[in-house]
């Protein structure tokens, strides 16, 4: 499965467009990474739990949407965006989403 | 007792109501996208080039609240860590509600593609403590409208 | 351009999990945790108390109120045994013992903040001799030398403070009731060390161990006859008095310490006035 956040490939045509595919997750922090983290807001820093957290949603949102695409049969997804909202204190939804295509 | 009674009460009412909604909001969701199957949606820029279209902006907007039982599921997850599950088909709805009624606008137009599909998504009424109900999801994209079909389809 | 419509199967993005099975999951994981946590806080604030200077307990108690007995031959005679007991027990420096004598009926004896003992009436008239008395009062008396009342208000105290800011109660009473002062709960560890204590003074007093285990005695007999009956232990702060009794009897041979010996016997005149005083209520 090819992703890209382009739009256009170099030597590779677009056969088929399959229209939008989309993957997301809400994933929390248990409690005691929320406290540490509450600690390191006073001496500023990676708070190294939080970029934990968005990088497993991220990683999710990503296969769910890989998955998406395959079960359409499509071989790549363009286009791709990343956005993040805060959906509630502690939790944070990531959601990613392209264009399936068949290419060439 | 007479707020452990309340609590009980809306758990049930939420729980219940909740989904009974989410069931029924899922299946007009997917009879409205089998009725707009025929309207592509693609995240491209670059529109095809074998005809002329006419371009429209198009939105469709949905804010959609998370009911009493699959909030307290939230609070209780955000103490454990993990996935939010009650959040997730509420986001899932939303989103694909909002392409919807894009969807329903650009096929008002008579238009044959929507490109350049964005969504954007904001919590509102960040009310109690923080804990949202709400979230709004904005899908847009650019209608394309072939420029010989004079007026719109009907719905 | 080519287009397809293919149809998404449902359920990529959302997770397939009966809502009513996780909430109990997660019900289950939030008690857990809640109850590991506060416990763990509660013990590590028990760990810490015996560093709270005992002037800063002393002031702590004087703002409960304490029954004030009447200057009578008990209250006297009760003194004088205190004395003796405190002189054998080498109580660390600043801590001292005020003793109080209440004519309740309860059959109770305790120990509280600031090196209160508080004998009642009901309890005394029932003990059959000196001796019984000596290891009561070092019982009591060992709970202020090991800090017991400090280390279990605290306990209680940060354990309901934490529940009630967790579970949000805003209506929490944390200290203004007499209630914490009298129903201070000490662990089972805590009676048995005492109990260790005050078998150790009652021989120093004595030199023999004979007569400390009537005190155990007369309650076991007490609780048979009002019907309280012997609980399950687990459910009791205080061992079986049955237990007890054994364990004091497996130190005393351990440490050969001699079994037999003069009983001291309460003074006619305050028996007398124990049961003066008994009828007078009785009426």
């Amino acid at each position: 499965m090819l992703i890209s956040n382009m739009e256009i490939l170099p030597g590779k045509e677009v056969k088929t467009h399959l229209g939008l595919v989309q993957g997301s997750s809400v994933r929390a922090k248990h409690v005691g990474r929320d406290i540490m983290a509450g600690l390191k807001n006073i001496f500023g820093g990676e708070l190294k739990g939080y970029t934990e957290l968005l990088q497993e949603s991220r990683e999710e949102a990503m296969e769910r949407m890989t998955q998406q695409a395959q079960s359409i049969g499509a071989n790549a997804i363009l286009n791709v965006r990343f956005s993040t909202s805060s959906v509630a204190q502690g939790a944070a939804e990531i959601y990613v989403y392209g264009s399936a295509v068949i290419l060439e | 007792m007479t707020n452990l009674i309340i609590f009980l009460v809306l758990m049930t009412l939420g729980y219940l109501a909740g989904q009974m909604a989410e069931r029924k909001h899922y299946k007009s969701i997917i009879q409205r996208e089998k009725r707009f199957s025929g309207l592509p949606i693609i995240a491209s820029r670059f529109p095809p080039t074998d005809k002329l279209f006419n371009q429209c902006l198009v939105t469709g907007n949905t804010v959609i609240s998370v009911d009493y039982f699959k909030r307290f599921i939230a609070a209780l997850r955000n103490l454990l860590g993990g996935r939010v599950t009650s959040y997730e088909s509420l986001l899932d709805r939303a989103r694909r509600e909002s392409l919807l009624r894009m969807q329903a606008q650009a096929y008002a137009m008579g238009a044959e593609y929507v490109f350049n599909v964005k969504y954007e998504t904001a919590s509102i009424s960040k009310g109690r403590k923080n804990a949202i109900g709400s979230v709004e999801v904005l899908a847009y994209g650019t209608a394309l409208i072939a420029s010989d079909s004079g007026t719109g389809r009907e719905i | 351009m080519k287009f397809e419509h293919r149809d998404i199967p449902e359920g990529i993005n959302v997770t397939n999990v009966h809502p009513l099975r996780e909430l109990a999951v997660l019900l289950c994981g939030a008690v857990v945790l809640i109850v590991a946590g506060v416990y763990v806080l509660g013990l590590s604030a028990g760990f810490m108390a015996p560093c709270i200077p005992f002037e800063m307990e002393r002031k702590l108690a004087s703002s409960f109120p304490v029954e004030q007995g009447s200057d009578g031959e008990v209250e006297a005679y009760l003194q004088q045994v205190t004395d003796r007991v405190v002189n054998v027990m080498a109580l660390p420096d600043g801590i001292d013992i005020t003793l109080h004598y209440s004519q309740g009926n309860t059959v109770n004896a305790f120990a509280t903040l600031g090196g209160n003992v508080i004998v009642f009436r009901g309890l005394l008239e029932k003990l059959p001799n000196e001796n019984a008395l000596a290891m009561l009062l070092a019982h009591e008396i060992a709970h202020v030398k090991h800090r017991d009342p400090i280390v279990s208000l605290t306990r209680g105290v940060t354990i309901s403070s934490a529940l009630g800011l967790i579970l949000g109660w805003r209506d929490l009473d944390l200290m203004g009731e007499a209630g914490v002062y009298t129903l201070l709960h000490f662990s089972r560890t805590m009676e048995q060390e005492a109990d260790k204590e005050a078998l150790q003074a009652v021989y120093r007093l004595y030199g023999h161990t004979r007569g400390a285990t009537d005190l155990f005695d007369t309650i076991s007999a007490w609780h048979k006859a009002s019907g309280a009956g012997d609980g399950i232990e687990f459910m009791q702060s205080h061992p079986l008095d049955q237990n007890r009794i054994e364990s004091l009897n497996t130190l005393t041979t351990s440490n050969n310490w001699p079994e037999v010996g003069q009983i001291t016997p309460l003074p006619r005149s305050v028996i007398e006035e124990l049961k003066g005083l008994g009828k007078e209520t009785s009426l």
